[in-house]
């Protein structure tokens, strides 16, 4: 809209352009009376389209909370389906669990091996040439 | 009452506050509409119309003290959807023959004349007359409103001003202004 201050804008508008400004401001028309019961069945059909949406809205909500909650269900049921197990038996089953178990068993085979080592035999071989004891038939 | 209480009530959906807010604004709303709809039928629906936008849309209102313009902007608007749908001629050809209504220059117009000087003028010439000179647009906005270009606008004013003109000043022959 145009600035009020515009002093070209007064300069070219006449007094009587001015007057017609006043006049259609205080411009008033009285309206029939039936306009209001037109605007009233109006706004009665405005009100009762927001109550239905407003009701639609719930039930949506509703059925939106319905269906977080079954989500929230079967996320916690399907986690603990798909959850790590726990019982050593399925843990055998596990390729790394049984490399593992390869290792400890070389390695103890290793040990064993060590302490049946040379020094071990010599001492076997001591006892060998030994006269056999007790209830040995030979020997009696 | 006081017009923030008021408007308050109205976004409740109070009906009687809304009864109050008809009361008060309906007049201001029809008068406006009748400046550009010539047809009683055609201004009193774009009052209604205007009046169920305002009661239904008065959340979007942030200052009360405003309402006037902004209910007047929603009549105007609304009007100019009727006008628009009408498929308003530019044309410059003028009646052939004017009543010539004869307020005194001297004294102050009075807002009947103003709606008698305005039924005569052609719905063109008057549309853009309403919203230059008495809404206060300019003519790239009356352009954009109406889709016309800026010299259309402004040549419509020219010859609106004319006509009025010689009607309220008929010894008056030199022309009143040029437009910028």
């Amino acid at each position: 809209m145009k600035s009020p201050d515009s002093s070209s804008f007064e300069e070219q508008n006449p007094s009587w352009e001015r007057s017609m400004r006043t006049a259609s401001d205080d411009m008033r028309v009285q309206p029939a009376t039936s306009s209001w019961r037109t605007l009233t069945a109006k706004l009665d059909q405005h009100q009762q389209q927001k109550r239905s949406v407003y009701r639609i809205g719930i039930i949506l909500a509703r059925i939106a909370a319905i269906l977080l909650i079954a989500a929230g269900f079967w996320w916690v049921l399907d986690g603990q389906q798909k959850s790590p197990p726990l019982t050593s038996e399925l843990v055998n089953d596990n390729p790394a669990y049984f490399a593992s178990y390869l290792d400890v068993a070389q390695s103890l085979q290793d040990q064993m091996s060590r302490v049946e080592g040379p020094g071990n035999a010599g001492f076997k071989e001591s006892f060998s040439n030994m006269p056999t004891t007790g209830d040995s038939s030979g020997s009696l | 009452m006081d017009l923030p209480v008021l408007i308050d009530q109205c976004r409740q959906g109070n009906r009687q506050a809304q009864a109050r807010f008809y009361q008060e604004f309906a007049p201001i709303v029809l008068g406006a509409c009748r400046r550009y709809l010539p047809n009683d039928a055609e201004s009193e629906d774009a009052m209604i119309q205007s009046m169920y936008k305002s009661l239904t849309s008065l959340d979007t209102l942030r200052d009360p003290r405003t309402i006037h313009g902004w209910i007047r902007r929603i009549a105007v608007n609304e009007c100019l959807m009727i006008l628009r749908k009408k498929k308003l001629e530019w044309s410059d050809d003028l009646p052939e023959r004017m009543p010539a209504p004869d307020p005194d220059p001297q004294e102050r117009l009075q807002a009947r004349e103003v709606l008698s000087l305005l039924d005569k003028l052609p719905l063109g010439y008057r549309t853009i007359f309403n919203l230059y000179v008495l809404e206060g647009y300019t003519h790239r906005e009356i352009g954009e409103l109406l889709n016309i270009s800026l010299n259309t606008s402004k040549s419509q004013l020219i010859q609106a001003r004319k006509r009025l003109a010689s009607w309220i000043r008929p010894n008056e022959n030199k022309p009143h202004h040029e437009i910028s």
